[in-house]
C-alpha cells in the first residue's frame, strides 16, 4: 500500500507538485499519467525518500516514507537507466540485491530467476555497456525487483524501448501485481496506461485532475469523441462558423490545427466539413478519436498529450 | 558492514575493468620522479657526504687516492677531510661521516712495486647511498692502480723519485680518475684488496639520506593523491548515471555509501603504497617494520586526502568545476609540500611555507616512519584520524544534499 496525502514539493519558488493525494493498493497497478514536467518523477522521489516533501504525508506499507522500513519494502525502477556499465548484468543484480539486504544462496537463486524473467540469462556475464537500450531497460527493471518488493515504483520504465522489450516489460509489471505487489506506474503513454492500469490518476502541472478506474474516467467523458483537423485556417472565421453548431466544443484553434470534441462525431462529419468550408478552410488531414484517456486529457486540460 | 564491503568491492571491480585511469594516476608521479632524476642526476638528490681519509702512507699514490674524491662529479657529492685514523674512527662511531678510508703505511710503495697491499673502507650503516659510492670509488681506484702500475709503472716510479708538486699530483689525479672510469670495464681483478668494515649501528642521527627518504615519500604521496583525486571524480559519474540516487533509495544511508567508497580507496592506496614500499625494500633495503609503519601512515593520511577531495567535489556545481577545484588544490600542495622535489632543494622561504602545508606535514611524518628509528611523530596518527572523521561527517552530509540531485 502506498498512501500519498496532499503531497507538495517546491524547488525554490517553483512548485512541482501541488497537493497530490492518491492510494495504490496491493495487487493493483496504479497509473500516474501526465505529460513531461507534470511532476511524476518528483512524486516518485518523494515516495522513495530521496526528496523531502514540502508538505503532506506519505506512507509505504504503513511506514512513513524515508524511514528504513519504508525503504526496505520499496523497489524503485528509476526513469534513467541507473546501472554500473562496467559490471556485468549478474554483478549489477548482486550489488543491488545486496543493497536491499539480500545475500547468499537466496540472492543467487533470485538473480537466476530475474535473469530468466527478463530474458537476459544468456548475456548475464557481459558488461552492461555492450547491451542494447532495451536490454538495459530490462536489467534496470530486474535490479528494482530482485528483492521482491511489496511496493514497486516504476518511473516511465518503457521510454525508448523497442516494441518487443516493451511487451515483455509490461508483462513483467503485470506479474508483479499478480504476485501481490503494489505497483505505482508513471507514464506519458496513454495506451500503456489504458492497457496496464487498474486505476489511475491524471496529473498535470503538479495537480491531479482526475482519478479512478478506467471505466470511471471514461464515464466522466460523457462518450465524447475527439475530432482533429489539420490544414490552413482563418481562426476567427472558423470559430464563428463552428460556434453555430450545437454540442461541439473547441479545444484548439490556431490556424493549423482545430481540435473539437462532440458526441457521435462520425454522424456529424458532414455538418462540420460544411461549416469549415463556409469558413474558407483548407483541410489537409482529419483524425477521429473515440473516447479514451487522451480525449479525457484534452477535455480536462485543453491540450493534447504528446511526448 | 556487509553493504560497505559490497560497495568497495563493486568500485574496485569497476576500476579493474577500466584500468587506464589508474595507470595514469600512478604513472604520473613515477614519470615526474624520473624527470627529476634526469634533471638532478640519478634519482637521488645530491646530499653531500663526508669522506674521512686517514693517510698513514702520505705518498704520491695515497694522495692520488684521496684526490680521487675531489674530482669532477665526485666533488659535487663528497667533501674530503684528512684525519688521523683514531679520530676518524671516533667520528665514524658517532655517525658523522659517510665513510672512512684508511690508507696504511707502505701502501704507495706496494702499489708501485706491484706487491700485495690493502686499503680499509669503513662504512656508515645508517646511510644508504654514500658509503656504497665511496666503496665503489675505492675499488675502482684499486683496479685503476693495478692497471696503471702495469701500464705506466716506470713513469710513476720516476715521478715518485722526483718528489712531485701538489699541482702535478692533482693533475695526475684527474687523469687517473677519468682513465679509471673509462677503462674500468676491461679491468682484470685487482692485485690489492679493499677491506670493507661497517661501523656498528648507533642511535640514528636523522633520517637516512638517499632515495628512500628523499624521493620515495614524495612519489608515494603524489601517487596516492592522484589516485584519490581520480576516485573522487567517481562521485560525479555515480551522480550522472543515477546510481547514487538509486542506492540512496535503498535502506542504506549516505554514510554507508561513503564508507564503501572510502574503503575501496583505502584498499587501493594500500596496494599502491605497498608496491612502492616493497620496491624500496628490494632496492635500498628498507626494513620490513618500517614498510608496515609507512604504509599505515600513507593509507591513513591519503584517506583524509580522498575525503577532502570528495568534499571539494561536493562544493562544485558541476563535474568540470569539481575536477578543476581539486586540481587547483592538489597540484600546488604537492609542489609546495615537497612531492615534486624535496623541501631541502627549495628556496628557504618557500620551504618554510611548504613545511606547514598538509602535504608537507604528511611527508615529514612519512620520513620519520621511514627512518630506522622513529623520531616520535606518533601523534600524527590520531591527528589524521580526527581530521578524517570530521571530513567523513561533512562528506556524508554533502553526499545526500549535493550529489543526489
Ligand atoms: N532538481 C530540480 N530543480 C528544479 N526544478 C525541477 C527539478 N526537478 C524537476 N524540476 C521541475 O519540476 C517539474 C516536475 O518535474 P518532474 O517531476 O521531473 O516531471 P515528470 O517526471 O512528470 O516529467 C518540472 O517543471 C521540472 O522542470
Ligand atoms: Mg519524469
Amino acid at each position: 500500500m502506498i498512501e500519498v496525502r496532499d503531497l507538495r514539493k517546491s524547488y525554490g519558488d517553483a512548485e512541482a507538485v501541488r497537493g497530490v493525494t492518491f492510494e495504490a493498493r496491493p495487487g493493483e497497478i496504479f497509473g500516474l499519467l501526465g505529460p513531461n514536467g507534470a511532476g511524476k518523477t518528483t512524486t516518485i522521489h518523494c515516495i522513495s525518500g530521496l526528496l523531502n516533501p514540502s508538505g503532506g504525508t506519505i506512507r509505504v506499507m504503513g511506514s512513513l516514507a524515508q524511514s528504513e522500513p519504508a525503504r526496505a519494502q520499496l523497489g524503485v525502477v528509476p526513469q534513467e537507466v541507473a546501472l554500473y556499465e562496467d559490471l556485468t548484468a549478474r554483478e549489477n543484480l548482486q550489488y543491488w540485491g545486496g543493497a536491499q539486504r539480500m545475500n547468499g544462496s537466496k540472492l543467487k537463486a533470485r538473480i537466476d530467476e530475474v535473469l530468466e524473467l527478463t530474458g537476459l540469462q544468456d548475456r548475464s556475464k557481459e558488461p552492461v555497456k555492450r547491451f542494447s537500450g532495451g536490454m538495459k531497460r530490462r536489467l534496470n527493471f530486474a535490479c528494482g525487483i530482485v528483492h521482491e518488493p511489496k511496493a514497486l515504483l516504476l518511473d516511465e520504465p518503457t521510454v525508448g524501448v523497442d516494441p518487443q522489450s516493451r511487451v515483455r516489460l509490461l508483462e513483467l509489471v503485470r506479474a508483479q501485481a499478480r504476485n501481490g505487489a503494489c505497483v505505482l506506474y508513471t507514464t506519458h503513454y496513454m495506451e500503456e496506461a489504458e492497457q496496464l492500469c487498474n486505476r489511475l490518476a491524471v496529473i498535470d502541472h503538479g495537480k491531479l485532475i482526475a482519478q479512478g478506474t478506467l471505466e470511471q474516467l471514461r464515464a466522466q467523458l460523457n462518450e465524447l469523441d475527439l475530432l482533429r483537423l489539420e490544414g490552413v485556417f482563418d481562426e476567427a472565421r472558423v470559430r464563428a462558423e463552428l460556434e453555430r453548431l450545437k454540442g461541439i466544443e473547441i479545444h484548439q484553434n490556431d490556424g493549423e490545427v482545430v481540435l473539437l470534441s462532440m458526441r457521435n462525431a462520425p454522424g456529424r462529419l458532414t455538418e462540420v466539413f460544411a461549416a469549415m468550408s463556409a469558413a474558407g478552410a483548407e483541410i489537409r488531414g482529419t483524425t477521429l478519436k473515440q473516447p479514451s484517456l487522451e480525449t479525457l486529457f484534452v477535455k480536462l486540460t485543453g491540450k493534447e498529450l504528446r511526448e | 558492514m556487509g553493504f560497505v564491503w559490497q560497495t568497495a568491492r563493486k568500485d574496485l571491480l569497476r576500476l579493474m575493468r577500466e584500468p587506464a585511469g589508474l595507470l595514469a594516476w600512478i604513472g604520473i608521479p613515477v614519470f615526474i620522479a624520473l624527470l627529476m632524476g634526469v634533471l638532478f642526476g640519478r634519482g637521488e638528490v645530491r646530499p653531500r657526504g663526508i669522506v674521512l681519509v686517514a693517510d698513514q702512507d702520505d705518498s704520491m699514490v695515497s694522495r692520488l687516492v684521496a684526490g680521487a674524491f675531489s674530482q669532477d662529479r665526485m666533488a659535487e657529492m663528497f667533501t674530503v677531510e684528512k684525519v688521523k685514523e683514531d679520530e676518524g674512527r671516533k667520528r665514524m662511531n658517532e655517525g658523522k661521516a659517510s665513510a672512512l678510508v684508511v690508507i696504511p703505511k707502505g701502501f704507495g710503495d706496494a702499489v708501485l712495486a706491484g706487491t700485495e697491499s690493502r686499503l680499509v673502507v669503513v662504512k656508515n650503516p645508517a646511510q644508504q647511498i654514500m658509503p656504497q659510492m665511496v666503496e665503489q670509488v675505492v675499488k675502482l681506484l684499486a683496479e685503476a692502480g693495478f692497471y696503471l702500475q702495469e701500464l705506466a709503472g716506470d713513469e710513476l716510479r720516476a715521478m715518485n723519485e722526483r718528489q712531485p708538486t701538489e699541482a702535478e699530483v692533482a693533475l695526475m689525479s684527474v687523469r687517473l680518475n677519468r682513465m679509471a672510469t673509462q677503462v674500468s670495464k676491461w679491468m682484470r681483478p685487482p692485485r690489492f684488496a679493499v677491506e670493507t668494515q661497517v661501523v656498528e649501528e648507533k642511535k640514528q642521527q636523522g633520517p637516512p639520506v638517499g632515495f628512500a627518504s628523499l624521493m620515495l615519500p614524495g612519489m608515494l604521496v603524489m601517487g596516492l593523491l592522484f589516485t584519490a583525486s581520480g576516485l573522487s571524480m567517481d562521485w560525479w559519474k555515480e551522480k550522472q548515471d543515477g546510481t547514487l540516487r538509486r542506492v540512496l533509495s535503498t535502506p542504506n544511508g549516505p554514510a554507508s555509501v561513503l564508507g564503501g567508497k572510502l574503503l575501496a580507496y583505502a584498499l587501493l592506496a594500500s596496494v599502491v603504497s605497498g608496491v612502492g614500499l616493497a620496491a624500496a625494500h628490494a632496492m635500498v633495503g628498507l626494513a620490513v617494520p618500517r614498510v608496515w609503519a609507512t604504509m599505515g601512515w600513507a593509507v591513513t593520511v591519503s584517506c583524509c586526502g580522498y575525503l577532502a577531495f570528495v568534499l571539494l567535489q561536493s562544493l562544485a556545481s558541476q563535474r568540470r568545476v569539481g575536477e578543476m577545484l581539486v586540481n587547483m588544490v592538489m597540484l600546488p600542495l604537492c609542489m609546495l609540500g615537497g612531492c615534486f622535489f624535496p623541501l631541502e632543494m627549495m628556496p628557504a622561504n618557500l620551504a618554510a611555507v611548504g613545511r606547514w602545508t598538509p602535504t608537507g606535514m604528511a611527508l615529514a611524518v612519512m620520513r620519520d616512519t621511514l627512518a630506522p628509528q622513529s623520531g616520535g611523530m606518533w601523534w600524527a596518527v590520531p591527528a589524521a584520524a580526527v581530521t578524517g572523521a570530521a571530513l567523513f561527517v561533512l562528506c556524508a552530509r554533502q553526499a545526500r544534499r549535493r550529489f543526489a540531485f
